[in-house]
């Protein structure tokens, strides 16, 4: 299993109450509520990165997004900073997406690696040339194609473990599933990313003239 | 121990990196985000005081409302004050915002919203001859609005003082009416129209503005709110089958929003209240 550096809750400044910004370190012992500001900052890439690579269409990938953020924020009291703040975050993230998933009714990521707009959306903030853009585009749309072909357990797990970099003991709390389980998911979900991968290149291989 | 190949690798490497939402991704998730909150948070009165509405009086329902301000109110005032910080008009905000475009065409929700483009001539009855269950304002059971926002400011500027608001956690918070609240989006200010008119037992009134909503804004930001606020309306102008059926629509389609406990609490009321004051179903309706 790949160690991970995770981002915790330093840097994320707290309110304590009195109404002052603290930094978690410097009062441990103190209930303090995490600043909503500071959290939206500190995990939107993650879970931006994370809800589109589990599928979710561009076009939809607003509204997943401030569901989960909805939830944060009205959660955020809850928060008792025991877990990793990224663990708490995802854990709503994996709820939401799953209800996506069942609203939906598909698998996972069935038009995903289609979406035309993700070139613009990707071409909008990178300004090292076409051929670049074209090229990391081109990657993703390969890498949600094969992430298309997990099923839906195998595929959260996948992005959590491989994309997020989280350890098994996280990726357990989040999906709410046991480390054994987490752990023969993500061997068997490895397994069948590889083999998707040598489908892929085959297929390619068979277009080539 | 690993059993990706050195390709897997580098790709999953590459996206680790590459999957980052633009700066204008967000904005505008955040801004939205902080609006929807504030919308619920204005909506948490809406089925106490509403949802009494048959039953008890004035005055109970006067302090009822305030009650409910005193003890959410707390937390509010540091949100709008964060809002009014970090908002711009939200005209000028979403015609600024690159990908803007990407929620206007009609491609399907995230929200399995069964929402048609016009819901309210469908869904709701509205005014006008398309809506014949729809009551003229003349038929309105409540005689005119209560001054409730006056009481409310009043409450909320008593009760949250500067240190307290700073700290109160802001879930679930009710905002404190104030004149930058309406000039903050005008999403929510029709919505938040709408729930004075529930709150003040106006709610074909509330349908009215429902639809204003939907042409102005067709599926918006605060489209699960609207939703919500149109079923509540409905049970409460119409309690019948029309009315049970959206409001089910709506906890079938936002299982997870927090307004499905106000939903099923307003509309199971009319349901009651209805047979109470009738003796009768209240199918019988058109």
């Amino acid at each position: 299993m790949t160690d991970l550096r995770l981002p915790g809750n330093q840097g994320i400044s707290m309110r304590s109450p009195a109404g002052n910004a603290l930094e978690t370190a410097a009062s441990p012992s103190r209930v303090s509520v995490p600043d909503f500001d500071a959290v939206y900052e500190s995990q939107v890439d993650f879970v931006w990165r994370a809800v589109r690579r589990m599928g979710v269409r561009l076009a939809d990938m607003d509204d997943v997004v401030q569901e989960v953020f909805v939830i944060v924020h009205r959660r955020l009291a809850e928060f008792e900073g025991r877990a990793q703040l990224k663990t708490w975050v995802f854990k709503i993230l994996v709820h939401v997406v799953r209800h996506y998933w069942r609203a939906h009714q598909r698998r996972p990521g069935d038009r995903a690696a289609e979406d035309p707009a993700e070139i613009h959306a990707l071409a909008a903030d990178h300004e090292d040339g076409p051929a670049a853009t074209l090229e990391r585009v081109e990657a993703l749309r390969v890498l949600d194609r094969l992430l298309a072909e997990l099923d839906e357990d195998k595929r959260e797990v996948f992005v959590l473990a491989e994309i997020e970099q989280m350890t098994a003991v996280q990726i357990a709390e989040i999906v709410e599933a046991n480390v054994n389980t987490v752990a023969s998911r993500l061997r068997a979900a490895r397994q069948e990313f590889e083999k998707a991968m040598l489908r892929f290149r085959a297929h390619e291989l068979r277009r080539q003239p | 121990m690993n059993d990706l190949g050195p390709e897997a690798r580098s790709m999953l490497e590459a996206a680790r990196s590459a999957g980052a939402p633009t700066r204008a991704d967000r904005e505008r998730i955040k801004h939205a985000v902080l609006l929807r909150v504030a919308t619920l948070g204005a909506m948490s009165t809406v089925s106490t005081a509403a949802g009494g509405a048959v039953a008890i009086t004035l005055a109970t329902k006067v302090t009822v409302a305030a009650l409910t301000v005193a003890v959410l109110g707390g937390g509010s005032v540091s949100l709008w004050a964060w809002k009014a910080h970090m908002a711009p008009p939200a005209a000028s905000f979403r015609a600024a915002q690159p990908h803007a475009a990407r929620r206007t065409p009609p491609a399907p929700a995230a929200r399995p919203v069964v929402v048609p483009e016009a819901p309210a001539a469908v869904e709701e009855p509205g005014p006008g001859p398309l809506a014949p269950e729809a009551p003229a304002a003349g038929e309105e059971p409540r005689p005119k609005p209560l001054p409730l926002e006056v009481r409310r400011r009043e409450v909320v500027r008593n009760e949250a003082r500067p240190t307290e608001t700073a700290s109160a956690p802001v879930v679930e918070s009710v905002p404190a009416p104030s004149p930058a609240l309406d000039s903050l989006d005008p999403e929510l200010t029709v919505l938040r129209q709408a729930q004075e008119d529930l709150r003040a037992g106006l709610p074909a009134q509330a349908l009215r503005r429902l639809a204003e909503y939907d042409r102005r804004f067709g599926k918006g930001t605060l489209n699960e709110e609207r939703r919500a606020i149109g079923a509540i309306a409905l049970c409460q102008a119409h309690p019948g089958p029309a009315a049970q059926a959206q409001a089910e629509r709506f906890l079938r389609a936002a299982p997870q929003s927090p307004l499905v406990g106000r939903v099923r609490s307003a509309c199971q009321k009319s349901e009651e209240n209805a047979k109470q004051f009738n003796g009768i179903e209240p199918d019988r309706e058109p």
